[in-house]
């Protein structure tokens, strides 16, 4: 007795209820396979693209390279490739979209088989330590999968470096993201395993976990929203966004939600939530209901009427709209509403055919027909509800927290943009909002009421107002005066004088910079200086600067601001001379780097130094050398620098002593181009910006240089003395 | 040992499984014989932890089985679908169960597979029936465990597989005084390994009784006397069954063998020839003073 007892107490031992380490390892060589491939594959491609940017850029090289040389040029050419997220990284989406759910149906796929199940619940642990054990090895997959894709992509773009610029703290958040995403779709489709029972049902259910709630989310948000344009599209409530969810920001392309704090943080308590209720189910669940479509009757019920309410809630918003409008449809509009009925119940009636493959079932799941219909119902009033909520949100002055600038225009730039992220707080402010918001609800109830005779103030602003928890996005009218004493009070206000007078910190994660003719270290490098510049200017200046939209000097910002891309032209003008002067510098820089162009306009030069100072000097090689298709252009500035003023074009001469002058100009912006401008006025000097066309050689962007005084006059005398000359002179003297 | 009280298992309207109690102590091979649909794999189920039963208890040494991974730990079951890991080899099932079961033996493994004549590198899926379910029940029986569970294992094993497994499963039962239970459609299947036997009919409990008693407190007489005689003339003596053909009658008789045949000797009988009841006939006869007819059930 004593021995049996020694022996059962040997077998007492310790178990874990959430971890067992050898149930891990067996997860990990079950997926073995599945998990090695879709590494594979991955990688594959992960190596793949960087070679073939790789190859672009050799490729653009030796075309410059090649076309250079044959002109008797070489140039060095600095081109190189910037790699861009999530676009040159989209295939990691494969681990969300394919491999996460792969791996989780593999191993979860014994709930589907009732030998399968009874055998892994005789097991000796407890279920809830089979669940964790069997997921932690699926995460630890996609772990691998993740990350090992990341760092391999790393090394290849380590490798490439002198041809490929990335930057691997974006490489490092955009991985954790798609992490995050890849534990999401783990977590619904466990959770999907733990509630049914069969492999179509373990997708169709996943799907619905995934994408269901969102969709009815975002259909009564659109409806409230676009009803009326006292709402703006989208604004509800915050948690209705969609790109707070991480993987929907994917899929919506919300660069935004991928680095923001919000929707990563969101998404895993998402993750953390299915993946709780996945356990709990997992270990409520009883093993023979391994094969059948879900664990009970209430939830095939629950299940099959989803399935068929997506579709139905384009009806849904249909009756919504007719409610609110008050309109009767047509005919045509309602047989359309009954044949997508139809379609949402034959939907039902299919999945319950096709999860439990029992015809007798699909009769019985008829009665899921009312019910449907009464959802539809219940989503009608709630979305109803919703909106007649929304829709009298007046609060009083002394409620408003602050409000918030929101701009329904499509096209911003980074001000305006800024302006939506600055809370706002000011009494008057406040009182001016509240009573402009009642007044436009009571021009809204008259309209509803019948008055059409009634009209309200064109002056309509978009404002997102705190008032209790959230913010309330609204368009409503101001009279005139409230109107201009609320700009006047916004622009007084310190906040957004301080935004309107200085740029942000370059952010690689959220912005790209442009220059026109200059590469990006360049143009980086005109970034900083402008925004150094513009902060020494007197308040109110830059602003004036930037509003005026007449400049020819520019850099472009694009920048992600509150969750919208911006467009931001920077003016580059006198005002900001340093940052003007360093830009034309670059600009000639590059014309010399990337287009030989000065060392093919002193060959010309010297060419015709060498026609011009040989006996005899020949007139017909000299003038062979001015063919038709050279022409010079060169612009004069505006006192400010802002744009060009004037404008100047030179087209092929066949007067030689005309001739000789192009030349003096050419030899002129060679002696300019030999040293930097430093300053944008030189005492016997005009300051141009100039292109040259030929077919030796070609620039397709400015240069820029001091010209003596006096030879640009002769080019200007010449240009008038041209003007008699026609095409047809042209082609009788050369042809 | 294992205690069932008032065990009954539901499947959505049909009932498995009816206040079965039984008692099954250690050391014991335990037979259930059943016809098909009776409850016996689901009352292995129950009693593996697969199952939670709808109401009643499953106590081992008094503590619960449903999700107590010390009572499961202790368990082997060797279900009548048997389930192997997609193309696995034998070696990969053991290195499966290594890493689920804390105390299983590769060492009995490798013996057991060599014993009966197996590869275990080869795939599983190229095993015939009967090769599969000996791989199972060494799996099974390389585990150590104290409670050994086998549903419908014999059927597909050739006859001397057979006795291999039932002598393998008594040294075991003898050597660390393990529990065996073992279903089967047949009596005869069980009769000659099991020291007790239950039957169940559409998941109820119809008799539970030790194969000994079962053996020993019930016999058939044959007798003849050279006068005539009936039923009467053997007063006390328990009579199940009694059936005279002319001057020849076989009778059932329960109670002590010497007792009954000292009786008997003493009415001086022309023909006087005790034969064993097999337990087939003994289910019988035990079902029919239940009320039912043992040949519906089996």
């Amino acid at each position: 007795m004593n021995e049996n007892n020694n022996i059962v107490l040997n077998k007492k031992r310790k178990f874990n209820s959430f971890f067992d380490f050898g149930l891990f390892s067996e997860g990990i060589r079950q997926l073995r396979v599945a998990g090695f491939v879709s590494f594979l594959l991955i990688n594959i491609i992960a190596v793949l693209i960087p070679l073939g940017q790789f190859v672009s850029v050799i490729s653009t090289r030796k075309y410059a390279f090649d076309y250079d040389y044959s002109e008797g040029l070489f140039r060095d050419d600095l081109f190189k490739y910037t790699v861009e997220f999530p676009g040159d990284f989209i295939y990691m989406y494969l681990i969300f979209i394919i491999v996460a759910p792969l791996l989780t149906l593999v191993l979860f796929s014994f709930l589907n088989k009732r030998k399968t199940c009874d055998y892994y619940h005789a097991f000796p642990q407890k279920r809830s330590c089979i669940f964790i054990s069997y997921t932690t090895a699926v995460l630890a997959w996609i772990f691998m999968i993740t990350f090992g894709t990341a760092l391999i992509s790393s090394l290849v773009y380590l490798c490439l470096t002198p041809y490929i610029f990335i930057s691997y703290g974006m490489l490092i958040k955009f991985t954790f993201s798609i992490f995050i995403c890849a534990l999401l779709v783990v977590s619904a489709v466990a959770f999907a395993c733990s509630i049914t029972g069969n492999l179509f049902s373990n997708i169709v259910t996943s799907l619905l976990i995934l994408f269901f709630p969102r969709l009815l989310i975002f259909v009564i948000t659109a409806c409230v929203t676009q009803s009326y344009p006292l709402f703006v599209y989208g604004k509800l409530l915050p948690v209705f966004d969609a790109t707070t969810n991480l993987l929907l920001a994917s899929i919506f392309d919300a660069r935004d939600a991928f680095y923001s704090l919000t929707s990563i943080g969101y998404t895993v308590l998402l993750l953390i939530a299915y993946f709780a209720l996945a356990c709990l189910c997992f270990v409520k669940r009883r093993s023979e209901s391994a094969g059948y479509s879900a664990n009970n009757r209430a939830l095939q019920f629950i299940f099959r009427l989803c399935a068929g309410l997506p579709l139905s809630l384009i009806v849904v918003a249909a009756f919504y709209n007719m409610i609110i409008d008050s309109y009767t449809p047509d005919l045509e509009e309602l047989f359309l509403i009954f044949v997508l009925e139809i379609i949402c119940i034959v939907i039902m009636l299919l999945y319950e055919l096709l999860s439990t493959r029992k015809l007798k079932y699909v009769l019985r799941s008829l009665i899921t027909i009312p019910v449907f219909f009464i959802a539809q119902i219940v989503i009608l009033f709630v979305a109803i509800g919703l909106f007649f909520a929304e829709f009298n949100y007046s609060p009083k002055a002394e409620h408003i927290d602050y409000i918030v600038i929101e701009d329904d225009d499509y096209d911003l730039d980074y001000y305006t943009a800024t302006l939506g992220t600055l809370k706002i707080r000011n009494d008057e402010i406040n009182e001016i909002v509240a009573r402009s918001l009642d007044n436009t609800l009571q021009y809204y109830y008259k309209r509803l009421a019948g008055d059409e005779h009634i009209s309200h103030s064109p002056n309509r602003v978009t404002l997102g107002i705190k008032s209790g928890l959230t913010v309330k996005y609204r368009s409503f009218y101001m009279s005139d005066v409230d109107y201009k004493r609320y700009n006047t009070l916004l622009t007084e206000s310190e906040e957004i004088s301080a935004i309107y007078s200085s740029l942000p910190e370059f952010d690689p994660l959220k912005m790209d910079i442009y220059g026109r003719d200059i590469d990006d270290e360049a143009t980086r490098k005109v970034y900083d200086s402008l925004r150094s510049e513009i902060a020494t200017l007197e308040p109110g200046e830059w602003l004036r600067i930037f509003n005026n939209q007449e400049f020819s000097f520019y850099i472009r910002l694009n920048a992600w601001v509150n969750n919208m891309d911006t467009y931001t032209w920077l003016p580059i003008t006198g005002a900001t001379p340093k940052t003007l002067m360093m830009y034309m510098n670059y600009s000639n820089d590059h014309i010399r780097q990337y287009y030989g162009f000065f060392n093919s306009l002193k060959n010309a030069v010297n060419k015709l130094n060498q026609i011009e100072n040989s006996e005899p000097f020949e007139v017909d090689s000299y003038m062979a050398w001015f063919n038709e298709s050279m022409s010079i252009e060169a612009r004069l500035f505006s006192d400010d620098y802002s744009y060009y003023e004037t404008y100047s074009y030179w087209d092929a001469t066949d007067n030689v002593e005309y001739a000789k002058v192009y030349k003096e100009f050419y030899e002129a912006i060679l002696k300019s181009s030999e040293t930097p401008i430093d300053s944008l006025s030189k005492d016997g000097y005009v300051l141009i910006a100039y292109s040259i066309y030929n077919d030796s050689f070609y620039t397709d962007c400015e240069g820029y240089a001091y010209i003596p005084k006096e030879l640009f006059e002769k080019m200007e005398e010449i240009k008038a003395a041209e003007d008699i000359y026609t095409k047809e002179y042209y082609d009788d003297l050369y042809y | 040992m294992i205690q069932t009280k008032n065990l009954t298992k539901k499947f959505e309207d049909f009932t498995a499984l009816k206040d079965v109690s039984c008692t099954i102590p250690r050391g014991c091979i335990y037979g259930m014989v059943g016809s098909n649909g009776a409850g016996k794999s689901t009352f292995l189920r129950l009693l593996t932890g697969v199952y939670r039963p709808n109401s009643g208890q499953i106590l081992f040494d008094d503590e619960p089985v449903y999700e107590n991974p010390n009572v499961k730990n202790r368990i082997a079951y060797v279900p009548d679908e048997l389930f192997f890991l997609q193309g696995a080899s034998m070696n990969r099932m053991a290195q499966f169960y290594q890493s689920i079961y804390k105390d299983f033996d590769m060492d009995r493994f490798k013996k057991l597979t060599e014993l009966f004549g197996l590869n275990p590198k080869k795939f599983l899926g190229t095993f015939s029936k009967g090769m599969k379910r000996q791989a199972a029940i060494i799996l099974a029986l390389s585990c150590r465990a104290d409670y050994m569970f086998f549903d419908e294992t014999f059927d597909g094993l050739d006859p001397v597989m057979r006795n291999l497994v039932k002598s393998i499963i008594c040294d075991d039962v003898i050597e660390r005084n393990a529990t065996a239970i073992i279903t089967s459609h047949s009596l005869r299947e069980l009769e000659d390994i099991c020291d007790q036997l239950a039957l169940l009919h559409k998941g109820g409990l119809v008799l539970q009784s030790d194969i000994d008693n079962l053996k020993t407190g019930r016999f058939k007489i044959q007798i003849a006397f050279n006068y005539d005689y009936d039923k009467e003339l053997f007063g006390d003596i328990d009579i199940h069954s009694f059936k005279k053909n002319a001057s020849v009658t076989n009778m059932i008789v329960n109670g002590d063998r010497e007792e009954i045949l000292n009786k008997l000797n003493a009415l001086n009988p022309v023909i006087l020839e005790v034969i064993p009841l097999s337990l087939e006939e003994v289910f019988t006869y035990e079902m029919e003073a239940l009320g039912y007819k043992f040949d519906d059930i089996i």
